[in-house]
């Protein structure tokens, strides 16, 4: 049960954005793509979305290649958030979030209204729900969004429905560190319901505290894969943002501690 | 922090502003009405069917009113929810019929037959369909040459479109311009008065093929209101919520060709309900498509029979270009929306 890209490269005019990337994403899996500006991560994650079509390699949902699978298959089992969204015609907060209910063939409609109180009480969206969604400030619009995906794998019964997958590009750019640290507690437990989770981010304290698996990224390609503790190391992550890095475990808070 | 009962959806389709609906739609039959009661002859509408009616009354309203109103009011649908579909696609409030060659397709086409008409021997029962047909084969032909252009430069984005279509409308000119230079005083005023367009040429033999397209383009664009819905997060959200966003982009712009082409082919060139109704629509109903799409058929309808009413009674028994009432009207309108957008 994975979502996974093998020996995936990406050129655009004869420029290498991503090279021979390996990455698998399992159902329950928290994953975040960390590293400096410019090493490929939003790349990869598009190629992993199917946005982009990669130049050499694969990328295969369930061991199915994605480019023979049809959109609106491919919608009911991975949610893409991309890094902002911008809506040219004044669009309530309320049906921007309802857009994401596309499960209409698998889910009865009935159980919309449920479903939509839970992700808007969930993301903490209540009181913006009449508001257009131009109103908002750049943070309020990632929650909103945010809630959208929540919804699009919405499923009743999440231990007997096919495999979900929600890939997320910077999620927590604009959010102050309250709803920062919510969405991540919520994507935690979306992993707990067995969604595989795939997250571009920058806080390497967050990195830390709440992945399952590291993908350090730098000059178009991996430099290391594995758990937390074993890729942000301060020899690898000084060498790979060329500056110096610190990292030390905290015994009071039981956590790794990342600081320059 | 619990929500507020009257706030939960209740239904994946909202409440729709069924009000308002109802108020667009006795108001399109109010002025159909209006549209074939007054005019050149009057004809009080109850006199028809107590038989009070005169034997000119009855032909005026049976041969000459009636498929006059029914073209407008279609043409009318069919230029605003091309319109409506054309900015939702193009995530621009500027779009419009014009801007994809419809328009100066159709005209080519018709322009074409007015000139070079008479040299060809077209035999008499086609007479009346020879500028239709010219003017949808122009509006199709230039639609099909714009989208290719489009779809081979840059994948079809929406700028290459634009920047196409702009090229495509100069070199529709050019062909537009060396016809009026070639045509003799005659020609000259027949392509003068298709290109600001009116009503009076509509006949039953002709008009009802033409709703007939343009009835078929319009169920297939109503149908895209998700598509549309979900195009306006941008494109790759769309493709993530499962919409073949080349595939409806192209259906979506050669469905939008055929409503346009198939009325302009009669009327001749109308401008400004394809910009201004969708605007309108959304003042009214909201921006979602759900309401938009049916919204601004039935406003578009009502305020081309209106158009068309004011153009042939403004100075009887002269009938003046109805695409002159409609400029009158969009385009202070317009202005208005301009204003109002930057007052925000």
């Amino acid at each position: 049960m994975s979502l996974e890209m093998r020996n995936i490269s990406y050129q655009i005019r004869g420029k290498k954005l991503v090279s021979e990337v390996n990455i698998t994403v399992s159902s329950g899996e928290l994953v975040g793509l960390v590293g400096p500006n410019g090493a490929g991560k939003s790349t990869a994650l598009k190629l992993m979305s199917g946005e982009l079509k990669p130049s050499f390699g694969d990328v295969s949902l369930e061991g199915t290649s994605l480019g023979s699978i049809s959109p609106a298959e491919l919608s009911l089992s991975r949610s893409v958030m991309a890094q902002s969204t911008n809506v040219v015609f004044d669009f309530s907060v309320e049906e921007i979030i309802k857009m994401g209910w596309v499960q209409g063939r698998l889910v009865s409609p009935e159980l919309l209204p449920g479903a939509m109180n839970q992700v808007i009480n969930e993301c903490g969206v209540n009181l913006l729900l009449n508001r257009t969604f131009n109103s908002l400030s750049g943070g309020e619009q990632q929650r909103v969004q945010f809630a959208r995906n929540l919804l699009q794998l919405w499923r009743p019964d999440s231990k007997r429905c096919m495999p979900r997958y929600l890939l997320l590009d910077e999620p927590t750019a604009s959010l102050d560190l309250a709803h920062e640290l919510l969405l991540l507690n919520l994507l935690k437990s979306a992993a707990q319901l067995n969604i595989g989770v795939l997250i571009v981010m920058h806080d390497l304290n967050l990195a830390a505290r709440f992945l399952d698996k590291v993908v350090l990224m730098s000059q178009s390609r991996i430099v290391d894969i594995g758990p937390p503790a074993m890729v942000l190391t301060a020899n690898q992550l000084s060498e790979v943002y060329r500056t110096k890095v610190i990292v030390e475990q905290n015994k009071k808070l039981d956590r790794l501690v990342i600081h320059t | 922090m619990r929500l507020d009962a009257s706030r939960v959806p209740t239904n994946f389709v909202p409440n729709l502003p069924a009000a308002r609906f109802i108020f667009l739609t006795v108001l399109l039959i109010f002025c159909a009405l209006a549209g074939l009661g007054s005019g050149g002859v009057l004809i009080p509408l109850p006199d028809l069917l107590t038989g009070k009616a005169t034997y000119l009354q009855e032909i005026v309203f049976l041969e000459i009113r009636s498929p006059r109103v029914f073209l407008a009011g279609f043409v009318g649908a069919s230029l605003a929810l091309a319109g409506t579909v054309l900015q939702g696609l193009f995530r621009n409030p500027l779009a419009d019929p014009g801007l994809i060659g419809v328009s100066s397709g159709a005209a080519v086409g018709a322009i074409a037959m007015i000139v070079l008409g008479a040299s060809l021997s077209i035999p008499a029962w086609l007479q009346p369909y020879t500028m239709p047909l010219a003017a949808i084969t122009g509006a199709i032909g230039v639609t099909l040459l714009l989208y290719s252009f489009a779809n081979y430069f840059g994948r079809f984005s929406i700028v290459t479109i634009l920047l196409v279509g702009i090229a495509m409308n100069a070199i529709a000119a050019v062909i537009i311009g060396l016809l009026q230079y070639i045509s003799d005083d005659a020609q000259l005023r027949t392509l003068v008065f298709w290109l600001m367009g009116s009503f009076g040429r509509a006949q039953w033999a002709t008009s009802l093929p033409a709703v007939f397209v343009m009835v078929v383009a319009s169920i297939y664009l109503i149908g895209q209101i998700r598509n549309l819905d979900y195009l306006q997060l941008g494109e790759a959200e769309a493709y993530f919520l499962g919409v073949d966003v080349p595939r409806a982009k192209r259906n979506m712009i050669l469905w939008s060709a055929a409503a346009v082409g198939a009325g302009v082919a009669l009327t001749g060139i109308i401008g400004f309900v394809g910009l201004v109704v969708p605007h309108l629509a959304r003042l009214l109903l909201g921006s979602s498509h759900q309401v938009t799409l049916v919204g601004s058929a039935l406003i578009g309808a009502t305020l081309m029979i209106l158009a068309d009413l004011v153009a042939r009674t403004v100075m009887i028994p002269e009938e003046i270009p109805v695409s002159l009432v409609t400029n009158a009207i969009g385009a202070p309108f317009f202005l208005w929306l301009i204003a109002r957008a930057s007052r925000v």
